[in-house]
């Protein structure tokens, strides 16, 4: 059965070329996962050799008013592995495998966060345990903040650095889809056209990994800290709402134009026919053009409604930014709008149109 | 889903809502499985009555073209798949019959006939 996808010879022509591809990609794992290794080697191999002179238990956290979480030294040792290689390691390689051939802007950023997730974890094992080494017991161990405010400025300078040194490739514009027709919209005739847009599984399982390891970490760190228990149980909420909110969108092109609205009833987007400069369908790859799935804002200015990889409307907007609608079928909503955009030359004849 | 309304044709609005899902099936952009957009959806996206849209639902399952489940709403039946098949056929046939110049309502009445003709044998 003919779908509207495009053909794989049409998404060819306006792909990135292989070559391109293939160093962004190597240089993107050098800056995420590379370069993370060397540096979380050299930070494990000095916080092992200052282990046996840190107070057991050791100062494992900071509060506000100092030193408050307590624990065996050796927490350090695998907390800078896990903080300085595993997660940016993770986050790069799924990256890289998540966008595939539609390199972009957002892949990039992501791969300079886990150098600079990197470089904050090196600073701050360092720092943790450098301010322990000799101190007998962990009451006198001193504050770290200032260590902090340090760690903080090495995660910007790296994410800085780590998306200088990669190259600038164009994300691959987005392949129009081959065009539906239909009719003409007579006078007292009204098209409209109704679908639903969900999330992609890719995205469920992403989402879900993600929920899990943010819901986990919090929850680790509320079992040490019981009074801030709060924290979460608001972290679950919140992403738990965001999740739901944006699992799936009621899509509807009609007379009035495009309006995309969650099944829950927000977020919702209108877009009046007279605000709409020019529609298309096109192929959309969500983690590549805007850096993830939901409601997005990507790095090339478009505002994307994006919930899986396939077809898209895409609508230029008059004085806003254009929007990108993943939903399948998107070639037909596409030509509904064009058909009402062809109909209607200006917003205020539509008096005088009543006879014509 | 698309659907086309045209409040000069005289055509009854569930007759159209109806013929609008049928024709969708035969360009092959529902299918079986698939779910109908809400009667209330529907209802307010064309300014018609939810009852409307309702009745040309029922009328899509007395045909056994949709299931209507408590719930569930209207989901496309698997009776629905030969449908998309014989969308060829009908095409040609009414190119055949344009050329000859019949219109498609009288194809469809020789075709409702032959029907009666072929039970009666």
């Amino acid at each position: 059965m003919t779908n509207d996808r495009s053909r794989p010879t049409e998404r060819e022509v306006t792909a990135i070329p292989a070559r391109d591809l293939r160093r962004a990609r190597l240089i993107a794992l050098v800056v995420g996962v590379a370069v993370p290794l060397v540096l979380s080697g050299v930070v494990l191999a000095l916080v092992l050799s200052w282990l046996p002179e840190l107070p057991s238990p050791a100062v494992t956290h900071w509060g506000p008013s100092g030193a408050d979480g307590f624990g065996p030294p050796a927490t350090f040792a695998w907390m800078s592995v896990l903080l300085g290689f595993v997660l940016p390691a993770v986050l790069t390689i799924v990256t890289v495998l998540g966008v595939r051939d539609h390199w972009g802007g957002a892949a990039r950023l992501l791969a300079a966060l886990g150098l600079g997730i990197s470089g904050l974890s090196a600073v701050i094992s360092l720092s943790a345990v450098g301010v322990q080494r000799g101190v007998a017991d962990a009451s006198q161990v001193p504050d770290v903040g200032w260590h902090m405010v340090v760690a903080f400025a090495v995660f910007v300078v790296l994410i800085g650095v780590g998306w200088l040194v990669q190259p600038h490739v164009h994300p691959a514009p987005a392949a129009p889809l081959q065009p539906a027709h239909i009719d003409g919209i007579a006078g007292g005739e009204r098209v409209v056209w109704l679908a639903t847009a969900s999330l992609s599984r890719l995205a469920v399982i992403l989402i879900s990994a993600l929920m899990m390891v943010v819901v986990g970490v919090t929850a680790f760190m509320a079992l040490r800290f019981t009074d801030r228990m709060w924290v979460p149980l608001l972290t679950l909420l919140l992403i738990g709402g965001a999740f739901a909110s944006s699992a799936s969108f009621r899509v509807r092109v009609g007379p009035d134009g495009l309006s995309v609205r969650s099944q829950i009833g927000f977020p919702r987007v209108h877009v009046p026919l007279d605000e709409i400069v020019s529609v298309r369908a096109v192929e959309c790859n969500p983690f590549g053009e805007f850096g993830g799935f939901g409601w997005r804002l990507g790095l090339d200015g478009r505002t994307g409604i994006v919930l899986r990889r396939g077809p898209a409307i895409e609508v230029e907007r008059r004085d806003k930014r254009p929007l990108v609608v993943t939903v399948d079928g998107a070639a037909v909503g596409a030509a509904v709008l064009q058909a009402y955009l062809g109909r209607a030359p200006a917003p205020a004849g539509r008096e005088g149109s009543a006879g014509s | 889903m698309l659907i086309r309304m045209d409040s000069d044709s005289g055509r009854p609005l569930f007759e159209q809502i109806a013929a609008s899902v049928r024709s969708e099936v035969l360009a092959g952009r529902l299918r079986p499985g698939d779910r109908l957009p809400a009667a209330r959806d529907v209802a307010s996206a064309i300014d018609v009555n939810v009852h409307t849209v309702l009745r040309a639902y029922q009328e899509l399952r007395d045909e056994g073209l949709v299931d209507l489940r408590r719930g569930r709403g209207a989901v496309l039946s698997a009776t629905a798949a030969p449908l998309a098949e014989i969308a060829d056929d009908i095409a040609a046939l009414v190119r055949r019959g344009a050329a000859l110049g019949l219109t498609p309502a009288t194809l469809a009445a020789l075709i409702a006939a032959q029907g009666s003709a072929a039970a009666d044998r």
